[in-house]
């Protein structure tokens, strides 16, 4: 797996996205900043934690492995990182912008624009080519259709995906459709990139190209959560955060964060 | 998001599913379609009455003596003489024989022999194609002359001029003056293109007919048809000593009588039509929901993309306006189709399009659209991307 990593370093560079900043100037704040958040719901006349005071920060241009057994909670975590669900109490800070109590217009605007997701069932839209798929976050960003069109095209393209943007999900592998949805999570150049088990729906061999993938795109300066039931892919991450029955149990780093985040803006 | 980037978005999944969105516009087709043909064909109708009326002259007014006997009988030199009041301008009374044997070499026919005076061309509006009209020395003098309705001359001497030639009507001989254009059903329904015209005192006394039973007047203008009505009112009350011989018509009446029958019958079937896009617009609701729960996932991954609630609503309602936009178009365009193939279809039956309907009842289907998709899209919108990514 090292090599493997190795090898990815030393690959092609792909685009690192996020918020504009100088060279070497770095936030002083965490870029997430997750403190006592509770999720509970209400079951007939019992109330079920699902979140139990979780408080977690990630820097920028971390690489942070979340791992957990099924029903630990992990895949609420996520959402509520992903903004798709608020949270029973507690604060959740992205990006030095405070979420609760934010509309829901507001919300969809932070997903578009600071949130890139990768899931584990690829989730393209079935009926639409890849680049149309690309192009779905630019359209809600409203982005003019021919500079959505060639930005689409060069995210397929940074992802090896040339050539097959006019080909519908169904007409490619379970790796090249993982290439189109990063491509599209990429598209808006997000701050973050939020990854529920990338490789879940892969077979080995494909679970670690798109794995690496996910590497060369931290090396490149992006932020990235990456959910997981499997201690293997975890290794490949920066930093480990495990959580069982709703609470963090153990929070190990792998690999110290780059001390100069490498901002290699991708044009637009 | 912008309108063009809804509707192109709407189309492609309105035409990725032909056949659903087909069966799913078919009510409205249906409903437009008949809308605009049953608007034809009324005003069809109404136009082809209105039509037959005109060529006798808004200021015609007919006369009709329903009595028989010497009581409601008519003096020919005394009704002339109310050509002097200055309402009336011109008076054209009529006797009528219905099946009289026409007779020319060998062929015989029965038509109807009309006797009347050198007026009735003029206040019928009918051409000549050949020759001349009755004269006033032909009445004078009581002559057999007669002048053929197209039909009579086209059946005895095909295209050939019979001006000259020698008739034999209930065994008496006529020469031919004139030839008279084909004109289509008059006013009183007999159609003076299957009649043989000849004057009025040679009809009486040839023929034996006593009364004089249909007069055509002429009033000298729009506005003095009510006063030359009155006189005429007066004259034949005092006359017949009763107000029940007669009967005066004229135009306008003839005209609103006759279409407020076609309004009715057009406006009962419109609002059938109506209903049918009232259900069609129900089918489109039932499958807009259908649509909405479908594609619960497709929802949750554009609202995880950064889709607002306003651009999901916007997407379904923009599917169900352009479902039923375009099954109106559909409608339109077979409507008018069939509205324009009906007359060559079924003789005899006139339309004519309204465009102005025709456009009510495209925008009234999508009209339909936007109420039967509002609460589908709505729908869509309030879903929770958590929950809807959860579906399966």
């Amino acid at each position: 797996m090292a090599k493997a990593v190795k090898a990815a370093r030393a690959a092609a560079p792909i685009p690192a996205a996020g918020n504009r900043r100088t060279e070497g100037e770095r936030l002083v704040m965490p870029m997430i900043e997750l403190k006592n958040i509770v999720k509970s719901y209400r079951r007939g006349s019992e109330e079920l934690q699902i979140l139990k005071n979780v408080s977690l920060s990630v820097e920028q241009g971390d690489f942070v492995a979340i791992i957990g057994p099924s029903g630990s909670g992990k895949s609420t975590l996520m959402n509520t990182i992903g903004l798709l669900d608020v949270p029973t109490s507690g604060s959740y800070v992205l990006e030095g912008v405070a979420t609760e109590k934010m509309s829901d217009n507001r919300l969809a605007e932070l997903r578009n624009t600071k949130i890139g997701f990768i899931f584990q069932q690829f989730n393209l839209l079935p009926k639409l080519n890849a680049i149309e798929n690309v192009e779905l976050p630019l359209v809600y960003s409203g982005v003019p259709r021919k500079e959505r069109r060639e930005r689409a095209l060069r995210m397929l393209g940074l992802l090896g995906m040339e050539g097959r943007g006019h080909h519908k999900p169904s007409e490619l592998s379970g790796g090249q459709q993982q290439r189109v949805a990063i491509a599209r999570a990429l598209a808006m150049q997000p701050s973050l990139l939020l990854a529920d088990e990338p490789t879940g729906a892969l077979d080995s061999r494909t679970g670690a190209e798109v794995l690496e993938l996910m590497i060369q795109l931290n090396e490149q300066g992006n932020t990235i959560v990456l959910i997981t039931h499997d201690a293997h892919i975890a290794e490949s991450a920066r930093r480990v955060v495990s959580i069982r029955d709703g609470q963090i149990v153990d929070d190990k780093r792998l690999a110290p964060l780059p001390a100069e985040p490498s901002r290699q803006e991708v044009a637009g | 998001m912008k309108l063009t980037e809804l509707i192109r978005m709407a189309m492609r999944t309105v035409t990725g599913s032909p056949l659903r969105t087909f069966l799913t516009m078919l009510g409205v087709i249906i409903g437009v379609g008949s809308v605009v043909t049953l608007v034809a064909i009324g005003q069809g109708t109404t136009e082809r009455i209105a039509k037959q009326y005109e060529s006798l002259g808004a200021n015609t007014i007919v006369v009709n003596i329903l009595g028989t006997g010497r009581a409601t009988q008519l003096d020919y030199a005394e009704l002339m003489k109310f050509e002097q009041l200055p309402e009336i301008d011109t008076i054209a009374p009529t006797v009528t024989k219905a099946g009289s044997n026409v007779k020319y070499a060998t062929e015989q026919e029965s038509y109807t022999v009309i006797g009347t005076n050198d007026r009735y061309r003029a206040i019928t509006k009918t051409e000549l194609a050949s020759g001349r009209f009755l004269s006033a020395s032909d009445l004078e003098f009581r002559q057999n002359v007669a002048v053929l309705g197209s039909k009579v001359s086209e059946k005895f001497f095909g295209s050939a001029d019979p001006v000259g030639e020698e008739l034999n009507i209930d065994g008496i001989v006529f020469t031919i003056i004139g030839v008279l254009k084909e004109k289509g059903s008059n006013m009183s329904g007999t159609s003076v293109d299957g009649s043989v015209i000849v004057p009025l005192e040679t009809a009486r006394r040839q023929f034996k007919l006593g009364n004089i039973r249909t007069t055509y007047l002429e009033a000298t203008s729009k506005e003095d048809i009510a006063a030359a009505k009155q006189t005429m009112t007066q004259y034949l009350t005092y006359k017949f000593k009763s107000t029940s011989g007669f009967m005066l018509v004229n135009q306008d009446e003839l005209i609103a009588a006759r279409t407020a029958a076609t309004d009715t019958l057009t406006s009962q079937l419109v609002s059938v039509a109506c209903i049918s896009l009232v259900v069609g617009g129900i089918g489109i609701m039932n499958i807009m929901l259908v649509t909405v729960s479908e594609r619960t996932r497709e929802i949750g991954i554009r609202k995880s993309i950064g889709a607002k609630r306003r651009n999901i609503l916007l997407q379904f309602l923009f599917e169900s306006i352009v479902i039923s936009g375009l099954g109106g178009l559909i409608g339109l365009v077979l409507g008018v189709a069939l509205s324009l193939a009906l007359p060559y279809l079924q003789p005899g039956q006139a339309t004519s399009i309204s465009v102005k309907i025709s456009l009510y009842a495209f925008l009234f289907s999508v009209l339909v659209g936007i109420v039967f998709g509002i609460y589908p899209a709505n729908k869509a919108s309030r879903l929770r991307p958590i929950d809807a990514l959860r579906f399966d």
